[in-house]
């Protein structure tokens, strides 16, 4: 091993390369908050993408449960003559199925609602979204979405992380990690959860979904909160004022500084940086919660709900606010969308919780000039099954789960608005043209921010991960 | 790689990596890398990514055909060529890979040809030597590690630095070996010891302290993925926490790493394993279990046994071996059908990968982790001696009894549930048309597609099963839509394990031909209500306790009614059995189930998979085996984990021990030696100093894999012992520290900040082990995401409030988010090596968080009480924290900050005592509020201080 001796200084430029991406050092990069020089010359906006960009932002409006299609976005006339019938085993091509569907009859189930065609682009919405309705050639449809889980966990992980199961980074964190942050004040990846209205239980969410699985930590996604704590641990404790805290810091900072001029780590200045950085997010969080001050014309746009601290509605508009902010990705989710039974009492209450504010959302971006600049995207984890799950009781009737079609909708920041894109079969079994990956979602969401899907590595345990793995294709034709 | 980091540390790289002008270059070191990343995806280990039928991670395959590498001749080396081919479409590596080669690089390649273009076998391949150290004539030097670093240090013309002041020692030895700091006390009985052992004597008191177990037992729960909860979907309670006061204990009594080694991967199947052996062998059943109602097992099963073979070889070799899974690995010299041999050591297992929906559920197979044996070994004594003599009585006539359990309502205590398809309750109805009756007013019933059940567990009373008890429940199948199969389960202890069926073979749950699953034979006749019988026997029911019944069925419509047992009046003497049984039962339940590794019999095949998917088994079957780069199994033993495990521990395996000491090197210099703790491959990165760590792997295989031994050799280094403090010129020429010209510094793991916190105070309650506690967190985070039905999170009083951060229930979806944001890893996967980060989110904690809060103010507390004068409380406070005295300067920012919330609190008293309401700790209502109120402020400063949260 005498050959090995001198590698102490050899260190390789994938290792210097690989520390600096860690942000373990003092030279944290395109970090989180961080208000390091270095990192703000390279990362505070400055464009630096694989090509232009067209979004800035990313706005993710996810709805968790996986949101039926037939209901919504993919309109199935045929099914109301196939309605009832027993769908032979032959039909399913070796598509497997949940554990809670497997055993019994699969009989096929029409939509109870009417759909219609709407704006100039005649696109197809049905009855329950009629804000989205409103804004057709404002959005894109995509209808031929497919994935690869079919169970809750594993799907929502993958749509978050490119992989079913845990360990991967976040998209936001990729997109906070290739971009960085514009705002030094404001995490570049947030995220928001709310409650759905529907009766049925609500699947869970886990904090590996915003993670930065191998990604530095720092581009874990932050979760803004309603109430008294919008980030955690936010606010004084009882007895210290704003004023106060300055004081404490002030000398946190002072001995800090004492103590670099002893020992000369440079990670001591950081943490000071940081403590200031924390002071200032004490007065700019709440600033930004704060909604009062936006007009009634606004909350005309989002609906009355959006006053309600913690609604899908005031988190559309946090979202804008957000937006306006600079932060790089901000994510929504909606739970309770998985219509298993009770679709007919529970798929309305549901839309009347998202309608609204999402297409306010865009009018309001639109409005401000900020749609061009922003990407929004709409939509759950899977789709749902053609037949019904249980007896086909149209009372009371649901949906199990089904991959290999659903449909979401994407707006602004470099989609082609006014767009129906992907076509699936008259069971809505298949997609039968253009199909569109979860991969190829992830890859063209990059492409809009600017960053070429195959580029955006990060070297891990000596493998280059990518969010989209080794699969992913940009789509072009829903590129403006 | 984010493309934007490389501009800014060209620079450094130049400064810094050049090999010296002239220098040979190596394989291993300088082209090894390069080929690995750029070229070996294919030209590699990969056969079938493998292009042009060119291998160049071999030394065979480099040099199979012609005119690749030329030895001595760049020119004619065709390698090279290709590199700087001035055709785009010729030029190596393709533009389409996204790869690259510099100049520099290119130069390198050319240079390594010159010279003869020798090959090197990866170094992590090859067994350690056993070098002597250089030596140096110094007096610096303490051990051997410092001569190996003095080497280092002299070729590069630098010094080590000086020894680090006494303050600085023992509370960076504190620190590092128990996790928490010294106590005022302790400092000052350090400095007053002027023996040449004084150092020596703290370092042998840390490593004897209780506290040493914990401390290296955070370490091993990242290794090991230990967490509290499921993980997945429904992430309820679980209990492992057994077993990781095992490893607590085992560091604590010092067993040698290769037993706890071997203990924790193959327990199970050392001879007349103990219960401690198995119950050791948790280690691989620390990862997360589905629970999601509609996943298919077998796909969870088989990501359970990858993640086996990741964290397995992961912690034991330093091998990424995942790749492997869909494919020949890339980079490593491991094919899939290895992967897949290594597969099959874990791969049986009898297990479900499943758990219910209920807290504490267990996955097959466990142990229960036995509370007292004392006390069991009594009962089961009495036991004993109460049969023998009953066994001797002649057998008197007894009439039987018949008893009823459920009719019209549930036993007492009893939790129903109803699940699967149809109501997810357990349905009473009144007797009418639609609803037949066939004893009282009542009757439960449920349709179904496919599978559905009711039921209840936990009744208040179980029943007792004497030999010769029949079970029996009545049944009503709908003739118009009938079920086509029935089962009936009954709960012991929290086991479903006891099942009888009817009709056709089609509920998932227990194994044909046993108590698990015991078939009645057909379907009653539907229509009518039909009692069925089910003699306990059959369904291993006898001599237990049942509390709970289940009512399953596949399909159709039905109704249950009147159920219960029918037994044998009971003597006296039988009674007493009964109830010293119901007390065994009752320990033994309340000792917890732990999952634990077995071998299924006959063992279950292993077949190399498709792409890695579960449905997708190719033919070929594979037999356990070891990677070929890594040797081979002995000849003429079972190829099993033991065999595993105990090859990773003989002379054979080159990874094991430099694997180990390289983690616990990057505990006290906060990087290994090899920077790359979780990666030894040809990815990773070389070892700093290649001859120290061959060294220390050898002696500590040559100590018999002593563990504390180790920790005292590196901590008794020089090296170690050195100021960590950066001069200029160190930190333009080694910012990493990689070349130990000094002392480390780094943040503490998120645990010993907290702990800390708690230590100072005298908050903290040192208990060792027992089940996790819930401390404080902020309200509703488990409420945000948590499935519907899950419970929320509900904090504990008292002294759980202040137990070591390692005791912290530790759920994966969401972890304790104060060490969350101190970067404590959310256990879902193996992690070796955590990131450090500084970000406001952890300044916050420290700030806010009411741990930190309420521990600053009992701080304060204890201080007003010790010194009468507040400069003193106030000096006492910064030793307390910081283990030494402040000088002029900070005492003078200290008496200032403090004079100024004196005024502040004198003027608003009510916010004094808001700010000592923080925490349920109770207000010491003597001492006067203003000024506890005041130390507490200065106190949530020190707290928080980079001093304070750095090992210096």
């Amino acid at each position: 091993m005498n050959e090995l001796e001198d590698l102490s200084l050899m260190t390789t430029r994938r290792q210097l390369l690989g520390r600096a991406s860690c942000g373990i050092g003092s030279l944290a990069l395109a970090s989180l908050l961080n208000g390091d020089a270095a990192a703000k010359d390279l990362n505070q906006g400055n464009g630096r993408t694989h090509f232009p960009a067209k979004a800035k932002r990313v706005i993710y409006l996810f709805q968790s449960g996986a949101p039926s299609q037939f209901e919504l976005l993919d309109y199935k006339p045929e099914l109301e003559k196939q309605h009832g019938k027993e769908l032979p085993a032959s039909f399913f091509r070796g598509q497997r199925q949940t554990g809670m569907t497997a055993g019994q009859k699969k009989q096929v189930c029409r939509s109870i609602y009417r759909f219609g065609k709407h704006g100039q682009s005649g696109a197809e919405i049905s009855e329950n979204l009629p804000y989205l309705a409103g804004v057709a050639d404002d959005i894109c449809i995509v209808r031929s979405m497919k994935t690869e889980a079919i169970n809750h966990d594993p799907a929502i992980t993958f749509f978050q992380t490119g992989f079913q199961q845990a360990g991967r980074p976040s998209m936001g964190a990729w997109a906070s990690y290739g971009l960085g942050s514009e705002n030094e004040n404001l995490p570049a990846y947030v995220v928001m959860i709310s409650e759905g209205s529907s009766k049925r239980d609500s699947q869970a969410l886990y904090d590996r979904l915003w993670g930065s699985g191998f990604l530095p930590s720092s581009h874990q996604g932050v979760k803004f909160r309603s109430g008294r704590d919008p980030v955690l641990y936010l606010s004084n404790p009882g007895g210290l004022d704003g004023r106060a805290r300055k004081k404490i810091m002030d000398l946190g900072n002072a001995l800090n500084r004492e103590h670099y001029q002893s020992i000369g780590d440079p990670e001591t200045i950081t943490r000071i940086r940081q403590a200031e950085l924390a002071y200032r997010m004490q007065t700019s969080v709440p600033e930004l919660m704060d909604t009062s001050g936006e007009t009634e014309e606004t909350f005309r746009l989002y609906g009355e709900s959006a006053r309600r601290p913690g609604t899908y509605a005031a988190h559309c508009l946090q979202a804008r606010r957000l937006a306006e902010r600079g932060v790089r990705f901000i994510q929504l989710y909606h739970r309770g969308w998985d219509q298993h039974g009770d679709l007919p009492r529970d798929l309305p209450l549901q839309c009347g919780d998202i309608d609204q504010a999402s297409a306010g959302l865009i009018t309001d971006l639109k409005q401000r000039g900020m749609l061009d600049e922003t990407l929004v995207i709409w939509g759950g984890e899977f789709g749902r099954t053609v037949y019904a799950q249980g007896g086909l009781n149209m009372a009371r009737y649901g949906r199990d789960h089904h991959p290999r079609c659903f449909s979401l909708w994407m707006a602004g920041g470099g989609i082609r608005p006014g767009l129906t894109y992907g076509k699936t079969d008259d069971f809505c079994f298949d997609t039968v043209e253009n199909p569109m990956h979860v991969y190829d979602l992830h890859a063209t969401m990059l492409h809009c921010l600017g960053m070429d899907h195959e580029q955006l590595t990060h070297k891990f345990q000596g493998r280059h991960y990518r969010l989209t793995d080794v699969h992913g294709k940009v789509v072009s034709s829903l590129l403006s | 790689m984010a493309w934007n980091c490389l501009t800014i540390f060209l620079g450094l790289i130049l400064l810094l990596l050049q090999p010296a002008a002239g220098e040979e270059i190596q394989f291993n070191r300088d082209i090894r890398p390069i080929l690995a990343d750029n070229c070996f995806p294919c030209h590699g280990p990969d056969s079938a990514a493998r292009q042009g039928e060119l291998r160049l991670d071999t030394e065979e395959g480099a040099f199979a055909s012609e005119g690749i590498l030329v030895r001595g001749k760049p020119k004619q080396s065709q390698l090279l060529s290709r590199l700087h081919h001035t055709d785009p479409a010729e030029r190596m590596p393709p533009t389409d890979s996204g790869k690259s080669l510099s100049k520099k690089q290119i130069e390198k390649i050319r240079l390594w040809i010159e010279q003869g273009a020798v090959w090197q076998k990866h170094w992590a391949f090859v067994r350690p030597v056993r070098v002597d150290p250089p030596r140096h004539r110094s007096k610096w030097v303490r051990n051997e590690i410092d001569q190996f670093v003095l080497d280092q240090l002299l070729k590069r013309n630098l010094k080590p630095s000086p020894r680090a002041t006494r303050q600085a020692l023992i509370r960076r030895l504190s620190l590092d070996l128990i996790g928490l700091p010294p106590s005022v006390a302790e400092v000052e009985a350090f400095l007053g010891d002027d023996s040449a052992e004084a150092y020596e004597k703290v370092v042998d008191r840390l490593l004897e302290s209780r506290h040493y177990g914990e401390r290296m037992a955070q370490v091993w729960l990242d290794a090991a993925r230990y967490a509290d909860s499921h993980g997945y979907s429904l992430d309820r309670r679980r209990v492992m926490w057994p077993w990781r006061d095992w490893v607590i204990q085992a560091y604590n009594r010092n067993l040698p790493f290769r037993d706890f080694s071997i203990q924790q991967l193959a327990g199970d199947l050392l001879p007349e394993a103990t219960v401690e052996q198995k119950l050791a062998t948790g280690f691989n059943r620390n990862h997360p279990i589905q629970s999601e109602g509609g996943v298919i097992n077998e796909e969870y099963r088989i990501e359970t046994v990858v993640d086996r073979v990741e964290t397995t070889s992961a912690v034991f070799l330093g091998l990424t071996m995942g790749c492997g899974r869909c494919h020949d690995h890339k980079y490593e010299p491991i094919s899939q059908r290895e992967f897949y041999s290594f597969f099959a050591f874990f791969n049986n297992v009898p297990e479900t990968a499943h758990v219910g929906n209920a807290d504490n559920q267990v996955d097959r197979p466990f142990v229960r982790a036995i509370p007292s044996q004392a006390q069991l070994g009594k009962l089961t004594s009495r036991l004993a001696t109460l049969r023998e003599r009953l066994a001797n009585q002649p057998k008197r006539e007894t009439s039987m009894t018949e008893r009823v359990w459920i009719d019209d309502q549930l036993p007492r205590g009893a939790v129903a549930f109803g699940n699967g398809s149809g109501p997810d309750k357990f349905l009473f109805v009144d007797s009418s048309a639609d609803h037949p009756v066939h004893s009282g007013k009542k009757s439960s019933t449920r349709t179904s597609q496919g599978l559905g059940q009711h039921g209840f567990q936990g009744a208040a009373e179980p029943i007792s099963i004497p030999a010769g008890t029949m079970l029996f429940a009545h049944v009503f199948l709908d003739p118009r839509n009938p079920p086509r199969e029935i089962m009936l389960q009954w709960n012991v202890g929290g086991s479903w394990e006891h099942r009888a069926i009817w009709g056709e073979n089609l509920i998932p749950w227990g194994a044909d031909g046993t108590s698990s699953r015991f078939a009645m034979g057909p379907l009653p006749e539907k229509g009518k209500w039909v009692r069925l019988e089910i003699p306990a026997e059959k369904v291993d029911l006898v001599d237990k306790q049942v509390s709970g019944w289940a009512f399953t069925q596949f399909d159709g419509q039905l109704h249950w009614d009147t159920a219960g047992w029918v037994s044998r009046q009971l003597s006296p003497q039988e009674q007493e059995i009964n109830l010293l049984q119901g007390e065994f039962d009752a320990l033994r339940q309340k000792a917890p189930m732990v999952m634990v590794m077995s071998e299924m019999n006959p063992p279950r095949k292993t077949f190399v998979l498709d792409r890695g998917q579960y449905d997708a088994p190719t033919r070929m079957e594979v037999q356990p085996g070891i990677p070929a780069v890594l040797g081979k199994l002995p000849e003429g033993k079972r190829p099993d984990r033991l065999t595993l495990a105990e090859w990773m521990f003989s002379g054979e395996n080159p990874l094991t021990a430099r694997v180990a000491v390289n983690r616990y090197w990057q505990m006290y210099f906060g990087t290994g030696l090899v920077e790359s703790a979780e990666d030894f491959g040809t990815q990773g990165t070389p070892p700093s100093h290649p001859r120290l760590l061959d060294w220390l792997a050898s002696e500590f295989v040559r100590s018999g894999w002593d563990v504390k031994a180790m920790q005292k050799k590196i901590v008794m280094s020089a090296t170690y012992q050195q100021t960590s403090r950066i001069s200029p010129s160190l930190r333009t020429v080694d910012p990493d520290n990689r070349l130990l010209a000094r002392g480390s510094r780094f943040r503490l793991p998120a645990e010993a900040i907290r702990d800390q916190a708690l230590f100072v105070s005298g908050l903290l309650v040192p208990r060792l082990g027992g089940k996790s506690v819930r401390p404080y967190q902020p309200p509703g985070l488990w409420k945000d995401v948590v499935y519907s039905n899950v419970p929320k999170f509900k904090q504990d009083h008292g002294d759980d409030l202040y137990r070591r951060s390692l005791y912290t229930y530790w759920k994966r979806s969401v972890p304790p988010p104060n060490l969350q944001a101190l970067d404590a890893p959310s256990r879902e996967a193996c992690t070796l090596t955590r990131s450090r980060t500084n970000t406001p989110q952890g300044t916050l904690v420290l700030w806010n968080d009411p741990t930190f809060v309420e521990a600053a103010r009992i701080l304060a507390e204890k201080m007003t009480r010790l010194e009468r004068e507040s400069e003193q409380a106030l000096e006492r406070m910064f030793r307390s924290v910081l283990s030494r005295r402040p000088n002029s300067a900070e005492r003078k920012l200290l008496i200032e900050t403090h004079r100024f919330f004196l005024a502040e609190f004198r003027e608003h008293p009510e916010r004094a005592m808001e700010l000592l309401r923080t925490g349920e700790f109770p207000r010491d209502e003597k001492l006067d509020a203003v000024e506890v109120a005041a130390l507490t402020a200065v106190a949530n400063a020190l707290l928080g201080l980079d001093e304070a949260v750095s090992r210096n």
